[in-house]
């Protein structure tokens, strides 16, 4: 009995003596910044940094010197404490989201024929573009869904992707996963979006889609922050505010006014989208007013000025 | 034991509803569209403009490559527009559209008749090549491409492919039954031009007619006529070496590595037509069938004809339009118009009503073997779409999923409805993207 515990032990004690020698000769030295990063990171191994994860982020951060605002999940918080850990002044970090550009779900948009096959986007878009009769439409078959490692996007009822701008880190995974591209990553405080991708005139618009971009350029008056590509109007990144008229003019509603509407309730039910026609007819009643009443003082004015000149004439 | 290979399946066949149908031209109609993407490989560049006059047989398109075949106008007229059009495959590609002027005027062409057999090879093949001319079993690889195998690379061997394995179509069948002859000089152009020894007439035995008129018109001549059993993929390139040859071809190889050329013999009689008469391949013969069709027929149909005018031909559909298929009923492609044209690799069109579609939903995989036992590829396709469905594309590389043929006999018996091959091309299209960026880097 005895002399098997002082064996164990004597065997216990030899190892823990190697291992402390071993320990000590192949010591490696790690940066404590590396560790100090890792353990601040979301961990949320997303990718969207572009390293392999948050460990091999931190890693390139100190050995190779990696930008300090990669981490889009950690958002100006983790830009910050990556600054600060790393002894550097980093700038003012735009936290992003992701907006899916489409708004052409069942209740809006043609399909060209019946899907049977492969649930996912990329596979269904392979059979000549996808069932959906508008060549750039949201397929709604959750490829995006699929990517989001922050479970921050869905496929509505209807059938196109929404994506959840509280949970949204931006990381950007979805983007890739798009087979149509039409998910673009937008500053979060931007409340307005073109809910559109369509680059077709607006004649082959109109024939499969409701709610789709026709080019008509109105919205390019309001604000010149709409610019043109194709016959479609993208919102430029720009400090200008966007004027509630920019959503009013356009005919077809596809762009989201978010300070009013919530994308959900705008996807999904009928009231909001009711409420922007009659807010859209109205403001239509108004500018129709607000043009007479115009055209009546500058008619005024004329009729004022011959008649000062008549009178002028007649006193000479 | 009769020459086979592993695997593949026996579907029904449902040859009976068009087998009898003699060939019958189809009057050409008012217009005809032409896609530039007829073929494998680059899409033709258009040599025409909007408002010309074109006669039948005119190049209105060159190649757009060394793998790109010539298109020739199919109807004298004019040329109405040249713009994107409903393509076979889905897309919208651009097209030649030509009014028909109801003339049956032909270009200028070189009739060599008898006289081919003093002409050189290389003047043959650019004839053939000149001629449009692809592969007309579906495939629609072009045929000079085939017929100028990579130096140290002789064909010994060419395979006629009668075989006709795909359900329903006709079309081989009654080529043979009809105009046998053509299909056998057809063959002996092709061997002239490689040098071959050996050749080879290959027919499924449910076809005994056409074997008996084929060894007929072979007699006295050193081709001979094989009889296969009957199976699906027989005609399949890879799987007709291995039944007849015994030869095995590489993977990701081309039949030319182990000395062989097999052509359709729809191709073979088109090949005599081109070199005898220099006649380009402006016309085809497709098999209309399928119970949703009121006559179905075997009909001579004018190159770019809309499906549409083609039912029409044919009596219209019976009962009301379930599903319209290009092709065979196991590798062709499903239509989502009937304003898409009749190309050059259009070898049937199959009808079913409402009723006659029947769509099971995906389910779960039991692991039951079935699409690894049907595979004539010896693929385990359930692995790949495992991967696949994981966006696991090395791995379903390592199942060797460029090798599949998509022939589509894992998906027809699998119990789960499973759309294997789907989920396989859409492996072997990432892999290729993948590959593509590692070879940039």
């Amino acid at each position: 009995m005895l002399a098997a515990v002082l064996t164990l032990a004597c065997v216990g004690l030899v190892l823990s003596i190697m291992l402390v020698i071993g320990s000590r000769v192949f010591y490696v030295e790690v940066d404590p910044r590396i560790e100090e990063l890792s353990e601040n990171m979301p961990g949320a191994n997303c990718g969207g940094c572009g390293y392999a994860g948050c460990s091999a982020y931190a890693k390139a951060l100190v050995m190779e010197g990696a930008s300090t605002d990669l981490c889009a999940p950690g958002g100006a918080e983790m830009v910050q404490e990556i600054g600060r850990i790393m002894g550097v002044e980093v700038g003012e970090v735009i936290q992003k989201v992701a907006v899916v550009h489409c708004a052409g779900d069942n209740a809006h948009a043609q399909n060209r024929f019946n899907y049977i096959g492969v649930k996912n986007c990329s596979a269904a878009a392979a059979m000549g573009g996808g069932f959906k009769a508008c060549p750039f439409g949201c397929l709604g078959l959750g490829s995006c869904v699929d990517a989001c490692p922050f479970d921050a996007i869905r496929i509505t009822p209807r059938g196109v992707a929404v994506v959840d701008a509280e949970a949204c880190t931006g990381c950007g995974n979805c983007v890739d996963a798009c087979p149509k591209g039409i998910i673009s990553l937008v500053p979060k405080s931007e409340k307005v979006h073109v809910l559109c991708s369509s680059t077709d005139k607006a004649k082959a618009v109109k024939n499969y889609c409701d709610v789709g971009c026709i080019g008509c350029k109105l919205c390019g008056k309001e604000s010149k922050r709409f610019e043109m590509k194709g016959a479609l109007a993208v919102l430029a990144s720009g400090d200008e505010e966007i004027p509630e008229s920019a959503a009013l003019v356009c005919k077809p509603g596809c762009i989201f006014d978010g300070s009013r509407y919530d994308i959900n309730e705008w996807l999904e039910t009928e009231g909001p989208r009711k409420d922007f026609e009659s807010r859209q007819k109205k403001y239509k009643e108004e500018q129709k007013k607000l043009k007479e009443a115009r055209k009546k003082a500058k008619e005024a004015e004329k009729t004022k000025k011959t008649a000062d000149s008549e009178q002028k004439e007649v006193t000479e | 034991m009769p020459p086979s290979f592993k695997g593949g399946i026996h579907p029904e066949y449902n040859k009976e509803m068009a087998s009898g149908r003699a060939i019958a031209p189809m009057d050409p109609p008012e217009e005809v569209v032409l896609p530039l993407s007829q073929h494998i490989g680059a899409p033709a560049k258009a040599v025409v403009e909007k408002g010309d006059e074109v006669l039948i047989g005119q190049v209105i398109a060159e190649p757009g490559g060394f793998v790109s075949a010539p298109i020739h106008a199919t109807v004298a007229g004019r040329v109405k527009t040249i713009e994107p059009r409903p393509h076979p495959l889905g897309k919208s590609l651009d097209a030649i559209v030509i009014e028909n002027s109801g003339e049956d005027k032909w270009t200028q062409t070189e009739s060599w008749g008898d006289s081919w057999k003093e002409k050189s090879t290389d003047e043959i093949k650019e004839k053939i090549k000149n001629a449009g001319m692809v592969g007309m079993g579906g495939a629609t690889f072009p045929t000079h491409v085939k017929l100028s195998p990579p130096e140290g690379k002789p064909i010994d061997t060419v395979i006629l492919n009668g075989a006709e394995c795909e359900p329903y179509l006709t079309a081989d069948h009654r080529l043979m039954l009809e105009h046998p002859e053509p299909v056998v000089e057809g063959l002996e152009i092709i061997s002239r031009v490689l040098g071959s020894k050996r050749k080879i007439i290959a027919i499924e035995e449910n076809k005994p007619d056409a074997l008996e008129k084929m060894r007929q018109a072979c007699s006295g001549t050193e081709i001979e006529v094989v009889q296969l059993p009957v199976k699906y993929p027989q005609g399949a390139e890879k799987q007709l070496i291995k039944a007849l040859l015994d030869r095995n071809v590489p993977a990701g190889g081309l039949p030319f590595e182990v000395n062989t050329l097999v052509q359709n013999v729809g191709t073979s009689a088109a090949i005599c037509a081109a070199v005898r008469e220099g006649r380009p391949l402006v016309n085809r013969v497709v098999t209309i069938t399928g119970p949703g069709i009121s006559t179905p027929s075997n009909l001579r149909v004018t190159l770019g004809t809309p499906i549409q005018k083609v039912i029409d031909a044919c009596g219209g559909w019976k009962g009301d339009p379930g599903k319209l298929v290009a092709g065979g009923p196991m590798m062709g492609f499903a239509q989502i118009s009937t304003e898409t044209p009749v190309i050059k690799g259009t070898s049937g069109l199959l009808l079913f009503s409402l009723d006659d579609v029947h769509i099971k939903e995906e389910d779960k995989c039991i692991r039951c073997g079935t699409c690894v036992r049907h595979c004539p590829m010896t693929l385990a396709p359930s692995e790949i779409a495992k991967s696949a469905q994981k966006k696991l594309w090395n791995r379903a590389d390592e199942y060797h999923a460029l090798d599949c043929i998509e022939c589509g006999c894992c998906s027809y018996g699998c119990p789960a409805a499973i759309p294997l091959v789907q989920y396989i091309r859409q492996s072997k299209a990432e892999i290729m993207a993948l590959r593509r960026r590692e070879g940039k880097k």
